[in-house]
């Protein structure tokens, strides 16, 4: 460096501190306290709490997660289910009775529906939730999802701890998704159970409905018509708002292509995510070899998860056969601190 | 040092505010020009910081994750915001003191600083933000922006290349 390049440095820091020594910009603490303030999440509803450790430290963000379509899993395909807003799936509505292990695809009016179920899989920091759009015969949105939330996930990187006859019904009242247990076996966190893997499942059942819904409508779990204080050993004697996605979401989720879809010529991928920089990897692989890669970039990354899609990739040289597409989140360390990338992973078919 | 289980979440926005809200607002208006604009940019940084303590826990952290958030923020405000040109010319300059000449030739120099970083590229003008502005080292700059320290050089010179260009009479006036 010159003297003449060590002048210009320092001028240069001069003329842009001077530029904005003068601006006092306003005071905005009051505001965001108030959008950090814990309890309120609307002033009509002053009583939804998040729940469990890490997630009650943070609830506060609750205030501060904007409704976002997409992030809802709305397809754009579906019926919008805003407009049957105190839809009923209780099975048994027809004798009054909760509790019945009738199936809600035994409703007259069961039709193909596609729904936007949420599943535990495994991600850097523990067990994260990923998200499917799953085809599935149902009366409606609530109904679909709750017998997804109760089903193998199509992709078998992905699990549920709910079994089959978890769940007797589901209802909406358009501010609050009812969710009624078949009876009190899960109300303590069974043996092997880790208690983030307990409140990752319940805030599966809060995203899931939510999604079913189109609203952050709050989820209250009952028995027998009455609260229930506890689910797998997490407190629910509350209506339970969604915790933050960045804290129980997978920072990366596949949307398209689906598990086991086929290919051929080429396909366009697309997702949400969280990625540093809003970059998001791709891979296709075939066993542990990367045959394709590049990456796209997400419209927004940090504070939520936001959609990406891929530019068109083409497969049309690669050899028929099965391949797994990757994505990934961005990790600008390599893997040298934090805990590595986010990962979803798709099995797809190439003709 | 902080006991982080003492320091909550709100106890940190407070520390963080009284310590930095003034300093990324100049950082937003930098890159944004808009003094409201920044206003905003920043309140949603530290909101943001806020839903992120749980993972931060520490203040050196928490400061370069505000860092990042502001300066993500305002990229995205400018991507968003077709009519950027108009903004700049209506935004907001501290009024100048009426009649004083040396206050209006401040004004001036003030305007034109702003000008010329308004014209850079968007990358070269975070760069040179958090270098002449904040001090930053380029490694610092490096990891605010996910690019390497090679980007950070070359968008560092071309960044030098053109503010020369565009402040020339500023850089050598010392008035």
């Amino acid at each position: 460096m010159t003297d003449r390049d060590r002048y210009l440095d320092a001028r240069l820091s001069e003329l842009m501190s001077d530029a904005v020594s003068e601006i006092e910009p306003g005071d905005r603490l009051a505001s965001i306290r108030n959008e950090t303030r814990v309890t309120p999440m609307s002033a009509r509803r002053p009583w939804i709490y998040a729940v469990g450790g890490a997630v009650a430290a943070t609830a506060a963000v609750i205030t501060a997660v904007a409704f976002a379509g997409d992030n809802l899993g709305l397809t754009g395909s579906e019926p919008d289910p805003a407009n049957s807003p105190s839809s009923v799936v209780t099975p048994s509505e027809s004798d009054g009775t909760p509790g019945t292990s009738e199936t809600p695809s035994s409703t007259p009016s069961a039709s193909e529906l596609t729904v936007a179920a949420y599943y535990l899989g495994d991600g850097p920091r523990g067990p994260r939730l990923f998200r499917e759009f799953d085809r599935v015969s149902a009366a409606d949105q609530l109904a679909g999802a709750l017998a997804r939330l109760q089903a193998t996930p199509a992709d078998p990187d992905y699990r549920t701890p709910w079994p089959q006859d978890a769940f007797s019904g589901a209802s909406f009242d358009g501010d609050l998704v009812t969710v009624n247990l078949t009876d009190a076996s899960l109300h303590d966190r069974p043996a092997g159970m880790s208690s983030d893997e307990a409140e990752i499942a319940i805030q599966q059942v809060v995203y899931t409905m939510q999604a079913a819904v189109q609203s952050r409508a709050a989820v209250e779990f009952k028995l027998d018509g009455n609260p229930i204080d506890q689910v797998l050993g997490v407190a629910t004697s509350e209506p339970l708002a969604e915790a933050p996605q960045t804290d129980v979401l997978s920072l990366m989720s596949i949307t398209s292509p689906s598990e086991g879809e086929t290919v051929s010529g080429s396909f366009t991928a697309n997702g949400v995510g969280s990625s540093f920089e809003a970059n998001v990897q791709w891979q296709v692989k075939q066993g542990d070899s990367v045959v394709k890669s590049g990456f796209t970039t997400a419209e927004g990354w940090m504070d939520k998860l936001y959609p990406w899609q891929t530019e068109a990739i083409d497969v049309s040289d690669l050899t028929p056969g099965d391949y797994t597409f990757v994505a990934m989140t961005d990790d600008p360390s390599g893997g040298a601190e934090g805990h590595g990338p986010d990962v979803d992973t798709r099995t797809i078919t190439v003709e | 040092m902080h006991d982080s289980g003492v320091w909550s979440a709100d106890d940190a926005l407070e520390q963080l505010y009284a310590a930095h809200w003034r300093q990324l607002v100049r950082l937003s208006v930098l890159l944004v020009r808009d003094v409201g604009t920044a206003e905003e940019v920043v309140q949603d940084s530290f909101v943001a910081v806020h839903g992120r303590w749980s993972r931060l826990r520490d203040p050196d952290k928490a400061l370069a994750y505000l860092r990042q958030a502001v300066v993500n923020r305002s990229r995205s405000v400018l991507r968003h915001r077709a009519v950027v040109a108009r903004e700049i010319a209506r935004s907001a300059l501290p009024a100048p003191a009426p009649g004083a000449d040396e206050s209006t030739l401040t004004t001036a120099r003030r305007g034109a600083v702003l000008d010329a970083m308004g014209q850079l590229p968007q990358r070269q003008r975070e760069v040179m933000a958090l270098r002449y502005y904040l001090d930053l080292s380029e490694a610092e700059i490096a990891d605010t922006l996910g690019i390497s320290r090679g980007a950070v050089k070359s968008h560092a010179s071309r960044g030098c290349a053109a503010l020369r260009d565009l402040l020339g009479n500023y850089l050598e006036d010392r008035s």
